[in-house]
């Protein structure tokens, strides 16, 4: 039962960075129908910019955390800027777009790789991320409470943006039609590099709280973390964002069970077939609707 | 002479919505059957329904006597029945005479770019035959679209407001198409909101409302049925 | 000089391998299905056609023709639940199998050699085989896409419900051409084991069937020498990038970025090769949008 609780806490901690990447990933893809496999790679480059920024020029984590998310979310912006928006507007196909996300990841990973090589870094121990609470033998670091309240915040601040503010309406009139949305005035270009810079910022801040949390921060990090993404969309239903951050829980938690009581090794087979479990029975997802509804 | 089309107590549900309920009507054979009704009454569901593209949760659909609920949309298309869509669903990236060539190689023999040409001609479209699809103006891309219906050689032809957004001359070339298909002895189904094509062209027409069929007959009787007005204008309209 | 023709001679077999796996992808993206089944249908003729060759005494052709059909047989029952399946869930689904089958080949040691793979192939593949397969292959596929056959998948991938009002079966077509580029995949993975002389399971994951993928994609869909293109340019930039040991990676993505933003509708869109006559544009899908 200890065990239980145990990997039940370490699952939570895990699935809030998995859910806030997982959101990010589906609000861009509810919103702009974009499948940009280039996440996980901006969420390895805010792990590294927060990294950088605790290490090098000695910031807190607080303040380094929210640099890393802007710099995260800028460099998605500059993708659409540069990348995306170009080729929406010359009519490219939606593959295209996708082998565009795939060679500007491998640019960014091979970027990071010539400026901070290959080795593993960590993150410097913080004065309140290093308390450890025990209950009987169950034991919860304060790390784990700041990952997960930070997640919890992030997504709370992202509904309330997208359900009560003027700018949120806008993105989810884009998601629902996107020519309606330009009849009814909405600034769509605007729009579109406001959700990238979105989605980038909450896969930086995923990335700090993954480096903070497994204390190791590597230019290949971000790979493994896509196809959880992946995993979790699908879970949750494509374009689903309540949806996303609950697959992204799901699969922290199964995750963890799995390796404490499967096979570590399998535990990738046992995502993924229950993915496509869950395809095959249940496409649109957990949560998601039979219709084409988005956002 | 037995119905081409015989419809008994449709229903369909969306939810809470009942589209269609308990919708009875009979399509003659080389008739041209026009299906009218204010928005909402079903007509659309009742199309999607004929064609596969829904399942009936009740009542039957008969085509020259074979059901056809429970059949996918391609099987009832081969079965012989070929229908148009109230937006346009062309092959848009193809040339014309592709487009019409995909009906056409439907039907077994080896004269289908002969067949699909000659309909072209007969549609006044052949001279266009090598433009790709969308570069045809909106009369001719509906006439099109019937045309790539008609190659596939269907006993029924259904079409889903195929006067929409035409004007006036495109919509008197329409009308002598259907007089034309309806000589070559297709059945013809039509949804219409056009009052005026629906009056000239009809054999017959069924109104619903409200998932219902409330009145049929020739063109001039439901005219002036009392229900009939009713439905599309209101009680104080029908007492006249 | 003898040495730099062999690895010459090396480029060109994996340019011919990864344009064969490239063609799988088109076919479905010409029945507008974006698949990345690739890796495990490769996988699959890979390792069943080496099995056959280390531990029975079947001849070469022979193992190679049992890995082509099964993969096939693979495709067929992956196809069969997951064809019904919307756009991006198929791919999804395709990407699960993908890595379900990684994952078992790299736990099944008794089988796959788990981890380590399986290393003492009979190197069987020569150059005029290759180029063989390729040409007959390129030769199919446009045979198919020429005639009647071509013109019902062009119905498919442009448009679903006409193209069952016409009576056209578009879950039969997409499953047969499922199965069509099932087996050309295993066939590519069955023909480069016997080359390699070695296996392992990371050759058959996600990263296989993106950069199938990115061959197809990059070089225009509006022709299968789409693929080849785009498997050509992939293969040979990074041997042409050698040089620059250090920032190779980055000069490469930095190339293909320029070429896909540049080039939106592929390689092939330069020389109007993707625009056939009386086709209109390249293999574009139905946008979302029109097939609300």
């Amino acid at each position: 039962m200890n065990v239980f609780l145990q990997q039940t806490i370490n699952g939570v901690a895990l699935g809030a960075t998995y859910a806030v990447f997982a959101v990010g990933f589906t609000l861009l893809f509810g919103v702009l129908n974009v499948l940009n496999l280039a996440q996980g790679s901006i969420l390895m480059v805010g792990a590294f910019a927060g990294l950088e920024l605790t290490l090098a020029l000695h910031w807190p984590l607080l303040p380094s955390f929210l640099a890393a998310m802007a710099i995260a979310g800028g460099i998605a912006l500059l993708s659409e800027l540069l990348v995306f928006g170009p080729l929406a507007r010359r009519g490219a196909n939606r593959w295209m777009g996708l082998v565009a996300s795939l060679a500007l990841s491998r640019l960014l990973i091979a970027i990071v790789q010539e400026v901070f090589g290959t080795q593993v870094r960590r993150f410097p121990p913080a004065p309140w991320t290093g308390h450890v609470w025990q209950f009987g033998a169950v034991r919860v670091q304060s790390l784990q409470v700041v990952v997960i309240v930070a997640a919890v915040v992030l997504m709370a601040v992202l509904a309330y943006v997208l359900r009560r503010t003027r700018v949120g309406l806008a993105i989810r009139t884009m998601a629902f039609r996107p020519s309606v949305a330009q009849l009814v005035g909405v600034p769509v270009a605007r729009l579109r590099l406001l959700t990238y810079f979105l989605t980038g910022a909450l896969a930086g801040a995923a990335g700090v709280q993954l480096g903070v949390l497994y204390d190791a921060v590597s230019p290949f990090m971000g790979e493994n973390i896509l196809l959880k993404g992946l995993s979790a969309l699908i879970l949750g239903g494509l374009g689903h964002v309540p949806g996303a951050a609950i697959g992204g829980l799901v699969l922290g938690l199964t995750e963890v069970y799995s390796v404490a009581y499967l096979q570590s090794s399998l535990r990738d087979a046992v995502a993924f077939g229950a993915i496509f479990l869950v395809l095959v029975c249940r496409p649109s997802g957990l949560f998601g609707t039979a219709t084409r509804q988005r956002a | 002479m037995s119905p081409v089309l015989s419809v008994r107590d449709a229903r369909k549900r969306f939810g809470n919505v009942a589209a269609l309920d308990g919708l009875s009507f009979d399509v003659a054979p080389g008739t041209i059957t026009s299906v009218i009704g204010p928005n909402g009454s079903g007509k659309t569901s009742l199309m999607n329904l004929l064609t596969g593209f829904y399942q009936a949760d009740g009542g039957s659909l008969r085509f020259n006597g074979v059901e056809l609920r429970g059949l996918p949309p391609h099987r009832i298309a081969r079965l012989g029945i070929g229908r148009t869509f109230q937006q346009i669903r062309l092959f848009a990236d193809l040339s014309v005479l592709d487009n019409v060539l995909i009906g056409a190689e439907r039907r077994r023999g080896k004269d289908a770019r002969r067949r699909a040409q000659a309909l072209l001609e007969r549609l006044g479209l052949l001279h266009a035959r090598d433009w790709p699809a969308q570069a045809l103006s909106y009369g001719h891309q509906r006439r099109l679209e019937i045309a790539r219906s008609l190659a596939a050689e269907p006993a029924l032809l259904i079409l889903d407001e195929p006067a929409a957004g035409m004007n006036p001359t495109e919509k008197r070339d329409l009308e002598s198409l259907l007089r034309d298909v309806r000589g070559q002895g297709i059945t013809v189904l039509l949804v219409e909101h056009d009052m005026e094509l629906i009056m000239g062209v009809s054999d017959f027409v069924v109104v619903m409302n409200a998932g219902q069929a409330i009145a049929s007959g020739l063109p001039a009787q439901v005219q002036d049925n009392p229900a009939v007005i009713e439905a599309y204008l209101g009680v104080r309209h029908a007492k006249r | 000089m003898i040495e730099w023709l062999q690895s010459y001679e090396n480029v060109i077999a994996l340019v011919f391998v990864n344009s064969i796996l490239g063609i799988g992808v088109y076919l479905m993206l010409s029945v507008n299905r974006f698949s990345l089944a690739t890796g495990g249908l490769v996988g699959m003729g890979a390792y069943v056609s080496t099995l056959a060759t280390l531990h029975t005494g079947l001849p070469f052709a022979a193992a190679v023709a049992l890995g082509t059909l099964a993969a096939a047989l693979v495709a067929l029952l992956l196809g069969t639940p997951v064809l019904r399946l919307e756009g991006d869930y198929f791919a999804l689904g395709t990407l699960a199998f993908t890595e379900v089958f990684r994952v078992i080949a790299f736990n099944w040691d008794s089988v796959t050699g788990g981890a380590l793979g399986l290393d003492a192939i009979p190197v069987r593949t020569t150059l005029p085989q290759l180029a063989g397969v390729l040409a007959a292959l390129v030769i199919a596929v446009l045979a198919l896409r020429g005639g009647r056959l071509g013109r019902i998948m062009e119905a498919t991938r442009l448009d679903d419900m006409p193209a069952q009002s016409l009576g056209i079966d578009v879950a039969r077509v997409r499953l047969a051409v499922f199965v069509f580029s099932g087996a050309v995949c295993g066939l590519g993975g069955a023909l480069a084991a016997h080359m390699n002389s070695f296996i392992g399971p990371n050759d058959f994951g996600l990263q296989r069937s993106l950069d199938a993928v990115a061959y197809a994609v990059l070089g225009g869909l509006g022709h299968v020498a789409g693929a080849i293109a785009g498997a050509t340019v992939f293969t040979v930039l990074p041997e042409v990038l050698r040089f620059s040991a250090q920032a190779r990676e980055i000069l490469m993505a930095l190339i293909l970025l320029l070429a896909i933003v540049f080039l939106p509708r592929g390689m092939l869109s330069v020389g109007g090769l993707a625009a056939p006559r009386g086709r209109g544009r390249a293999a574009r899908p139905a946008t979302a949008e029109a097939s609300r």
